[in-house]
């Protein structure tokens, strides 16, 4: 064998090599995709599971409160069913019936192709800003008829919002019980409200807000318990 | 003689150029022919990178979800005594004084963790903060002093400083906060979780926040 015909084969099997190698990479690589989304599809069933789990659990924890409170009313004399009303009206435990405001968010979908998905992080940004101002804790607030604590969270599950333990879809309904014209105005401001000003005003996100004279919010029916606080 | 062996060194290392290029050549072709679906196989490696988040929103569901057993155990367990008249008494009195706690309106203590963070920090993040620490199970949170109630806000004023609750405060910020000591430091530690979180928002400044554990800690 020449030395010409020497290079001629090094270079087929080179080239022979590059292909094999590129190759490997790319079956590998394809494999891994597939398992990612594989396991995927397992995590969202289970997401699924859980919430439904969840939902069962909701339910049955609001009737066990109706029968709580019904049996505490019973044990107690006037003066104590009192103070015990005034201190659930403050932590979000009661019913409350009053005059607010309706703020409605969504995804401005003609700005954006995420508009498919309804949980958005501005979404999440917007609603934990907006429900931060002093105006809105004044009564009491709710997000898509779930009542909220000062505890209540908000985060992203899957491509959905979770309040507290229940699921939310747009148009994200804000519900404020309190003086109409201090919330409008503070929600106006935007200084106090930059970033939410900010998607507006680039619109990415709509809003609109009601003023309505009567607006009932249903009681917080979250865990409110405290076993590691203690008095002094 | 000497001229031979150059050559023969020479056609040996010609011969290494060659199969180095045909290596080259080989990897490139076959990477085009295969990159006509390179595009979407990118697009669903990011998808599936970004929908890897899910399994960190999985167990934080997963955690949901045991507040709320926690919760329906607990409450039928005060249902059953609330059906006696002397347990119900003394469940509705401890109510009363769980409820004054919670608002904040006495001082209270507690095991948990303290968080030090020295760095300035918009009002959101005090908020993303808070929302982390609630969903971690925290029962109270003290920021600067001032104890988070129902009535808290945390709002930037006209000078541009954080005010919560009406009050003033300014770096370092120390977030008191009570609850299960163990699941609150390792759920700000993990990978996804508030602490890390925070140094990477903030490189070079992994030295200005502070995570201890603390046992019978006093709030305002």
């Amino acid at each position: 064998m020449n030395s010409k015909e020497k290079i001629i084969i090094t270079a087929i099997l080179g080239v022979f090599l590059g292909v094999v190698v590129t190759l490997f990479f790319y079956v590998s690589y394809l494999s891994n995709i597939e398992h990612d989304e594989q396991d995927l599809e397992n995590i969202y069933s289970s997401i699924n599971r859980i919430i439904s789990i969840n939902d069962d659990l909701l339910s049955e924890t609001k009737k066990l409160e109706e029968e709580h409170q019904m049996l505490s009313n019973l044990t107690l004399g006037e003066e104590d069913k009192n103070i015990l009303k005034n201190l659930k009206s403050k932590i979000d435990l009661l019913e409350e019936s009053g005059p607010g405001v309706i703020i409605l968010l969504r995804t401005r979908d003609s700005n954006n192709d995420l508009s498919e998905t309804s949980c958005l992080s501005a979404h999440l940004r917007d609603m934990r800003n907006i429900l931060n101002l002093p105006e809105i804790k004044t009564v009491g607030v709710s997000i898509n008829g779930h009542r909220l604590s000062y505890r209540s969270t908000i985060n992203c599950i899957g491509n959905g919002s979770v309040v507290d333990y229940e699921r939310i879809t747009e148009p994200y309904k804000i519900e404020v019980i309190g003086d109409q014209t201090k919330i409008i105005n503070m929600i106006d401001t935007k200084q106090l409200l930059p970033e939410l000003w900010n998607d507006i005003d680039s619109n990415f996100i709509q809003m609109e807000l009601f003023a309505r004279d009567n607006i009932t919010l249903i009681p917080f029916s979250g865990n409110l318990k405290s076993p590691n606080l203690k008095g002094i | 003689m000497r001229i031979k062996e150059h050559l023969t060194n020479l056609k040996k290392i010609l011969t290494i150029i060659v199969f180095i290029i045909a290596i080259l050549i080989g990897s490139l072709s076959s990477y085009l022919i295969v990159s006509s679906s390179y595009k979407s196989l990118i697009d669903r490696r990011t998808q599936a990178d970004r929908n890897k988040n899910t399994l960190n929103e999985l167990s934080l569901l997963i955690s949901q979800n045991q507040k709320l057993i926690a919760n329906r155990n607990s409450l039928e367990e005060e249902v059953e005594q609330l059906k006696t008249t002397y347990s119900a008494t003394r469940l509705v009195r401890q109510n009363i004084d769980d409820y004054v706690l919670l608002l904040g309106d006495e001082p209270a203590k507690g095991n948990g963790v303290i968080l030090t963070i020295d760095i300035d920090l918009a009002p959101f993040w005090f908020i993303d903060i808070v929302n982390d620490l609630f969903d971690l199970g925290a029962e109270a949170i003290e920021i600067n002093g001032v104890r988070y109630t129902p009535k808290t806000s945390i709002i930037k004023d006209m000078d541009s400083d954080i005010v919560v609750n009406n009050k003033k405060i300014q770096k370092p910020y120390i977030l008191k906060i009570v609850g299960e000591t163990n699941l609150l430091y390792k759920g700000l530690t993990n990978k996804s979780g508030l602490v890390e979180k925070l140094k990477l928002n903030f490189p070079n400044k992994e030295d200005k926040i502070i995570l201890i554990t603390k046992e019978d800690m006093y709030l305002n």
